[in-house]
């Protein structure tokens, strides 16, 4: 996501990580009990993911996270004065730069008066990868990866 | 305090959260502006001066 933020950067475009709740709290990073955690956590990230990106913390009540739908890891594009061009319940780096370059082809052209919008859904697809998975939970703590690979439905 | 910051994760009660939106907020309508505090400088920033320069990449996550 930060290469895309570079890639960019020139036209315009903003990248922010909105920090929310822990998703998976475990022994060795548990859920926020005041904005001083919540930093620490921010701080813990940007340090081991090495993320570029400006960082925005969230309040304690999850405020803005709840208002845009309160899921984990999603991502949303915003136009001038906030028009919603891209919301998806799942960041994945190739999807969001796909609907980036379309959205300012879009834009462009209906400022030369040949396009219009029209709203669409559809289903996007990211790579399964347990293995990274677990071995990220790990390092919050047993309590993280048994909440999620020992109570997960079958087959999901 | 809300249960907003949960102790344990609870795959059954955060399942719907984990597959889709909630009904809320579609592509093509306004956003809701919120103000947010900048963790390298402390500052309030709020979302609608980040879109009133032009388009926001905004991706929500945590460490964990």
């Amino acid at each position: 996501m930060d290469a895309i933020a570079d890639r960019h950067a020139d036209q315009a475009v903003s990248s922010v990580f909105i920090y929310t709740r822990e998703a998976h709290p475990g022994e060795n990073y548990r859920h926020h009990t005041d904005m001083d955690v919540k930093r620490h956590h921010a701080r813990v990230l940007r340090d081991d993911t090495g993320i570029k990106r400006r960082i925005l913390l969230d309040d304690l009540e999850g405020t803005v996270h709840q208002a845009y739908g309160c899921l984990p890891n999603m991502t949303w594009i915003f136009g001038r004065g906030g028009l919603v061009m891209y919301k998806a319940a799942w960041t994945t780096p190739e999807d969001v730069e796909a609907s980036l370059d379309y959205a300012i082809d879009g834009l462009e052209r209906r400022v030369k008066g040949a396009k219009l919008p029209f709203y669409s859904e559809r289903l996007s697809w990211r790579v399964r990868d347990d293995d990274s998975f677990r071995s990220h939970l790990e390092r919050c703590g047993p309590q993280a990866v048994s909440d999620f690979f020992d109570k997960r439905p079958k087959g999901s | 305090m809300s249960d907003y910051n949960y102790a344990v994760f609870d795959m059954v009660a955060e399942r719907p959260h984990q597959t889709g939106f909630p009904g809320i907020l579609n592509v093509g309508e306004r956003a809701p502006d919120f103000p947010l505090e900048d963790l390298a400088t402390g500052e309030t920033v709020r979302l609608k001066d980040l879109w009133s320069e032009g388009l926001v990449i905004a991706e929500f996550g945590s460490f964990t």
